[in-house]
């Protein structure tokens, strides 16, 4: 498989020292809270819920008895009432002495004496329009029951005033029954005082799920059913329900088919174990908080000391070898002697180095100096000999070869002389060859602007780029200058981005439509046209034709081109 | 020694946890339906019953994932079957945020409210309220059950087929814009078949009222039949005043008695009395049949036909509400009046233009304390 991926290259993972250790503090810190938090409050919400059914289920009890003990005193007034009838009293009578003891208890509305047929014949209090009304429609099976037991209708609508009511029945000696008209909203008002808290609701449920008795009375009069507990069943005599924000729980009554609900607030009652959460929770937060505020603490006061300890390792790899470095630290300890003993014996190579570099050094000055001594020497013995020559010999050549072991033998000169090797300032090299050259073949009346950026360049392009100047501005004096007295010479060298421009204008005759500078083979133009090659540039002229001078401009890249 | 991935990943796990206790608590929000009825007093049966359809729908249609996602709330309110009741009780729910009312099940307390809800823009769905007052009208008013002139065309044509020829009339005052509808409706039909009506008598349905006062003005009026369009206290109560004469008069009742109540209160002597009514639960509709279990289960007892048509509406509504554009009063019209035809569990429901329907009515006659069909 090639081992190219494709796409931006994956940073290599890191992981942050401090971050790690932040993350794991608070790690260290949050889950054993929470943990301990969620235990404690879990067991405490199972030990209060058991607690709170249980609870529950003795509110139900007691409600029931007393339930019980309402229902009891209708059905003591019943069988008194049975027993009246059953008496030697006349049927006026009976009801006279019906009157007096139901007016003193508010949990009978209303008593009905019904013949065996189920019509009325008597009720209490008098009811005259009513008498011989058929209630035979009533599910009281009376005809079950033995003599003197009472019996429990479903609820219905009074005939007599449109309220729900239960009613109570009994059948005496005569087969006449005795029918006794709860007083549900008595019931209703009974139960008010038996609810624990403020918002418990209780109410008495038939066996179809319709409530008897409510601490709101409306539920009664409404024909409310059940909804939270579901339909009963005849096994459902105690069962709990959380439901709608409820808790429930209900219980028969004795001796009926009824059962008490009693509805509990569920945020109320778990009020309690609310705020044990809430407090455990809160626990939770102020360690959550503790532990990200030391954290956060502990990462400033680490950062800032690996931040000085950082600065410190660089100093050193910046060369300031002799420092201590120094942590509080004790895990840096030997991190730190490593890095002194490091910065020591780096120190130790950089000297030897130094001395070794300094060395080199003075030996290529030496071999500069010796190189332009020599490149002198020539030009000692090429002037010696032009001055053997007769006198109408052409000596042109020779002092073209002169001036350019001239320009060479400058390079040299100058980096003997500096303090750098590796590189020559071309401007000032610029300015002391055209120097030189003013003092060569300048005349009274040629003027010599330039105008030189100091522009540093290696030896072997500075060598190539003085022989170019050399020749142009030889031509500039020989044919732009020529004889005249008001010449001008205009030399330019700057940088332009990447580029080096070196422009000589002279303000001559020009040269001629034939002549191509670019062309021409004379050896001063194929001199400046290789090594304008060998600087990977070249060499334009320019000529405005008669009297307009000539302007030749190198442009070559300062540094070498790679292949 | 922990990663700082793998603490990064147990602080999101933290969190996460936390963060799904947070959303648990966060439960859609319920849409709030209106339901105003009548529930208290002697004619509280019929609202009751149909206050035990509307909810059992609505457990449904809940059990099922609701209505677009969120479930029904019902917020009932007691109308005392009156017209200032029924207004009281609009305005109530219109307060507790109603989007939609299912209710009214009487004429009378649906006769203030319709106006005041559809000034509103705010739809009602009455499962029972029948009278033809309110047929025609483009309001925001929508009904289950057919025009009550039915029912007493429906007795008008039982009597003449029995053979009755004059016929003494008592009505409801208290809920005249429903019982005098089906009196009209009979006395029309009735003297288009050659029989013979006497000027109604109006009864208020109090307990206090005097039947047996009642009861001797139409004995003197000597007639074959009495029709009696009102409650099943007024019409039992009616009963038991003719059978503490020993006179013997058949009787005639409109839907509204036909309840347990009236055999109730009239004891034996409701027997043989023939009622007009819709809502038959003995239905052979097999979603009838479940639907009459489930009551019986929840109810323990059997359904009249205001849970019929209580338990239609609610579905009615539910279903407009699914297709409604816009959930408010203009968007559920225009769905109710854009489907041809909403399912029932007694047949299909066809509204008009006007949101009325043409539902059929039975005939039944009471028999040892039963509700038997006869037609």
């Amino acid at each position: 498989m090639s081992g190219y991926v494709k796409g931006r290259p994956r940073r290599a993972e890191r992981s942050s020292l401090l971050n790690i250790f932040i993350a794991n503090l608070l790690l260290a810190a949050t889950v054993p809270t929470f943990v301990v938090a969620g235990t404690v409050g879990f067991s405490l919400y199972r030990y209060l819920q058991r607690e709170i059914h249980a609870s529950s289920h003795s509110l139900n009890e007691a409600v029931a008895m007393e339930t019980r003990r309402f229902l009891n005193g209708a059905e003591s007034h019943i069988a008194a009432y049975s027993d009246l009838l059953d008496s030697e009293l006349s049927l006026t009578d009976a009801g006279r002495l019906i009157d007096i003891t139901r007016e003193a208890h508010p949990e009978i509305t209303r008593v009905l004496v019904l013949d065996p047929e189920a019509r009325l014949l008597l009720t209490s209090p008098a009811e005259p329009g009513s008498i011989g009304r058929d209630f035979s429609g009533l599910d009281l099976a009376l005809g079950d029951k033995a003599q003197g037991e009472v019996a429990y209708t479903r609820a219905y609508l009074s005939p007599f005033d449109g309220t729900v009511t239960v009613y109570i029945g009994c059948r005496g000696d005569s087969n006449r029954s005795v029918l006794i008209e709860l007083n549900l909203e008595s019931l209703s008002l009974f139960l008010l005082p038996l609810r624990i808290g403020q918002k418990d609701r209780i109410g008495i449920i038939d066996e179809a799920g319709r409530f008897i008795a409510h601490t709101s009375p409306d539920y009664v009069r409404e024909q409310r059913y059940e909804t939270i507990l579901g339909p009963f069943t005849a096994d459902s005599s105690a069962r709990s329900i959380e439901l709608e924000g409820m808790l429930a729980s209900v219980m028969a009554i004795p001796g009926t088919s009824w059962r008490v609900a009693y509805y509990r607030d569920a945020t109320e009652v778990r009020g309690v174990i609310a705020s044990l959460l809430n407090i455990a929770g809160l626990i939770s937060l102020v360690c959550l908080i503790i532990a990200v505020t030391i954290g956060l603490s502990i990462r400033r006061s680490i950062s800032r000391v690996i931040a000085h300890y950082i600065s410190d390792v660089q100093a050193v790899a910046e060369g300031f070898y002799e420092k201590e470095i120094s942590s509080p630290f004790e895990e840096f300890i030997p991190l730190s002697q490593s890095i002194g003993v490091m910065g020591t014996a780096v120190a130790e190579r950089e000297g030897r180095l130094r001395g070794a570099l300094g060395e080199r050094e003075q030996l290529l000055r030496e071999i500069h100096h010796r190189v332009k001594n020599n490149l002198q020497i020539i030009i000692s013995l090429l002037n010696l000999e032009v001055s053997r020559l007769p006198e109408d010999a052409d000596t042109a050549s020779f002092s073209a070869s002169i001036d350019r072991i001239h320009a060479m033998g400058l390079i040299h000169q100058i980096l003997y002389s500096q303090g750098s090797l590796d590189a020559v300032d071309i401007g000032d090299y610029s300015a002391r060859l055209i120097s030189y050259m003013s003092g060569a073949y300048g005349r009274p009346g040629v003027r010599i602007e330039q105008e030189l950026e100091s522009i540093r360049a290696s030896l072997d392009r500075a060598l190539s780029f003085g022989l170019i100047l050399n020749e142009l501005v030889t031509n500039a004096f020989k044919y732009g200058a020529a004889e005249r007295t008001d010449a001008i010479i205009r030399i330019c060298l700057r940088a332009e981005g990447p580029d080096v421009i070196l422009r000589v204008d002279d303000d001559g005759p020009g040269f001629s439509e034939e002549l191509n500078p670019g062309l021409t083979d004379s050896l001063g133009m194929t001199l400046v046209r290789s090594l304008a090659d060998q600087l990977s540039g070249g060499v334009a002229w320019e000529s405005g034709g008669a009297q307009a001078g000539v302007r030749a401009t190198l442009r070559f890249p300062l540094e070498e081109r790679g292949i | 020694m922990f990663t700082n991935g793998r603490a990064a990943a147990i602080n999101g796990a933290l969190l996460t946890v936390f963060a799904a206790f947070a959303l648990a608590s966060c439960a859609p929000k319920p849409f709030v339906i209106g339901v105003p009825l009548g529930l208290t007093g002697l004619n509280a049966n019929v609202g009751v019953h149909g206050r035990n359809g509307i909810q059992l729908a609505a457990e449904e249609i809940n059990a099922s994932g609701g209505v677009r996602g969120r479930p029904l709330k019902l917020m009932i309110e007691d109308d005392l079957d009156t017209p200032e009741g029924g207004l009281a009780a609009a305005k109530a729910l219109e307060g507790k945020g109603a989007l939609a009312f299912v209710g009214h099940m009487s004429s009378a307390s649906a006769s203030l409210s319709i106006g005041y809800l559809s000034a509103r823009r705010l739809v009602l769905i009455s499962p029972t309220v029948s009278s033809t007052d309110f047929s025609g009208l483009d309001d925001y008013f929508f009904r289950i059950i057919g025009p009550n002139d039915a029912q007493g065309a429906a007795l008008a044509a039982e009597a003449l087929r029995r053979g009755y020829r004059t016929a003494s009339i008592v009505y409801n005052s208290i809920n005249r814009a429903y019982s005098l509808k089906v009196e009209e409706g009979f006395k029309k039909a009735f003297e288009a078949g050659g029989g013979r009506t006497f000027p109604p008598h109006a009864i208020d349905a109090s307990s206090s009222y005097d039947f047996k006062a009642l009861a001797t003005l139409i004995l003197n009026e000597n007639s074959d039949t009495v029709l009696c369009a009102a409650s099943a206290f007024d019409l039992s109560s009616l009963s038991q005043a003719l059978a503490a004469t020993s006179a013997s008069l058949p009787l005639l009742g409109s839907m509204w008695a036909r309840t347990p109540d009236l055999m109730v209160f009239g004891g034996r002597t409701v027997d043989g009395i023939v009622l007009a009514a819709g809502g038959d639960s003995e239905g052979p509709n097999p979603e009838l049949r479940r639907f009459v279990e489930r009551y019986r289960e929840r109810y323990g007892e059997e359904p009249v036909f205001s849970a019929l048509y209580g338990y239609e509406a609610m579905r009615v509504l539910a279903l407009a509400m699914a297709e409604a554009r816009t959930l408010d009063g203009p968007g559920i019209k225009a769905a109710l009046l854009a489907r041809t035809t909403f399912p029932g569990i007694q047949g299909d429901i066809d509204f008009d233009r006007y949101g009325d329907t043409e539902r059929p009515y039975f005939l039944f006659e009471v028999r040892a304390g039963r509700f038997v069909r006869i037609r």
